[in-house]
């Protein structure tokens, strides 16, 4: 079992291999590895309450992914509120989370 | 302190400049908050990434139709990097080294600033061995 | 300590002014030159990075040919393959845009977008151009 943080920087909405980043995270939440999905950049766009994509968040975290947002990154874009299971975050957890909270991280 | 069973060196490769993309600024940001926790990081800049640590960048003024909106004039981000490397000579280190081809090609060798280390591919390479994580910050296209 | 490295394209970059996307010779430097073992994933449109007849020579500017050194990333992929280092592309990817198995460079291997998840797992530090 490993611990992965998947920093997602891109627009989910963007890009075709995005929705290969959400499979990602699910699938290897269901091959028993700890996941956290950390949405940074124009990666928090998609986590607005209301988003299309934003089910595709909610579903994940249900599957036990943590979904964290980045705040500085919300607040610029003006996202005031979170969908369901996206929780808001800082750098200093992401920092967290890379030193001490993984043993990997893939950055997209 | 670096933390006893946490990562004690993070390598980031960036190949994206400022001014039009924002992954210099988290970078630099992450950065911050790595040192801060006693992790060493060596920063490769590749591409576009090497005009970052060019010398002589200057603020400079808003167009005047629009210091309104956008104020007076914005920082240039030598100055953030400047910082940094500042920051990494009390605690734990921060390596900015900037990739030799991609300074030539865009002809900006001999216009690095100071404590930026001018290294090669051979770099990125023992940089990304030698890492607890490697983050790889990807150029859109 | 990274010893094992996987690295990912996803989107093609062709006549830049470099011999070729320079994220990929920078990555078949590290296949041939380092002593991390450094294995390549192809996929979304960087697929097309595998096709074996890619002729970049015809860019002119005045006359002047942009591709200096008659190259392109086919050839690149096959270094990669000499030198040790497994290159793959998914399938589903290639299919979906109309590139045939026989269409590759000899060598690669086809995987499935599941199949992805176990390269991830099984690399120290998984990089993403």
């Amino acid at each position: 079992m490993s611990r992965y943080v998947i920093v997602t920087s891109r627009d989910l909405y963007e890009y075709a291999s995005s929705s290969q980043v959400l499979e990602l995270a699910g699938a290897l939440k269901n091959r028993g590895h700890e996941v956290t999905l950390y949405l940074i950049e124009n990666g928090v766009l998609a986590a607005r309450r209301g988003a299309h994509l934003a089910a595709r968040l909610s579903d994940l975290s249900r599957a036990g992914v943590t979904v964290l947002a980045e705040d500085v990154s919300a607040k610029a874009r003006g996202i005031e509120q979170l969908a369901d299971g996206v929780r808001l975050s800082n750098m200093d957890e992401l920092a967290d989370l890379i030193v001490d909270g993984c043993d990997k991280v893939i950055w997209y | 302190m670096a933390r006893q069973n946490g990562a004690k060196s993070v390598a980031i490769v960036l190949a994206t400049g400022s001014y039009e993309r924002e992954a210099p600024t988290t970078v630099l940001r992450l950065a911050e908050k790595l040192l801060q926790r006693g992790v060493n990081v060596n920063v490769w800049a590749f591409e576009e990434a090497v005009t970052l640590t060019n010398k002589d960048q200057i603020d400079h003024s808003e167009p005047g139709a629009l210091q309104g909106i956008l104020g007076e004039k914005h920082s240039h981000v030598s100055k953030y990097i400047d910082m940094l490397l500042r920051a990494g000579l009390h605690g734990a280190k921060l390596d900015w080294v900037s990739c030799i081809l991609c300074v030539q090609e865009r002809g900006v060798e001999k216009h690095q600033m100071n404590s930026v280390t001018i290294g090669t591919l051979g770099d990125l390479w023992k940089f990304i061995r030698a890492a607890d994580r490697v983050i790889t910050i990807p150029s859109y296209r | 300590m990274a010893e094992k490295t996987l690295v990912i394209f996803e989107k093609p970059i062709y006549l830049c002014m470099e011999p070729v996307d320079p994220h990929l010779f920078a990555t078949a430097f590290g296949v041939v030159e380092t002593p991390v073992q450094v294995n390549v994933l192809l996929r979304d449109s960087a697929v097309t990075y595998a096709v074996e007849r890619q002729d970049m020579k015809g860019a002119r500017v005045l006359g002047v040919d942009v591709q200096e050194f008659d190259t392109n990333p086919a050839r690149v992929v096959a270094f990669m393959l000499e030198h040790g280092g497994q290159v793959y592309v998914v399938r589903e990817d290639a299919e979906a845009r109309g590139i045939a198995p026989s269409d590759l460079v000899p060598g690669v291997q086809l995987i499935s977008r599941e199949e992805t998840v176990g390269l991830i797992e099984t690399h120290d530090a998984v990089m993403v151009w």
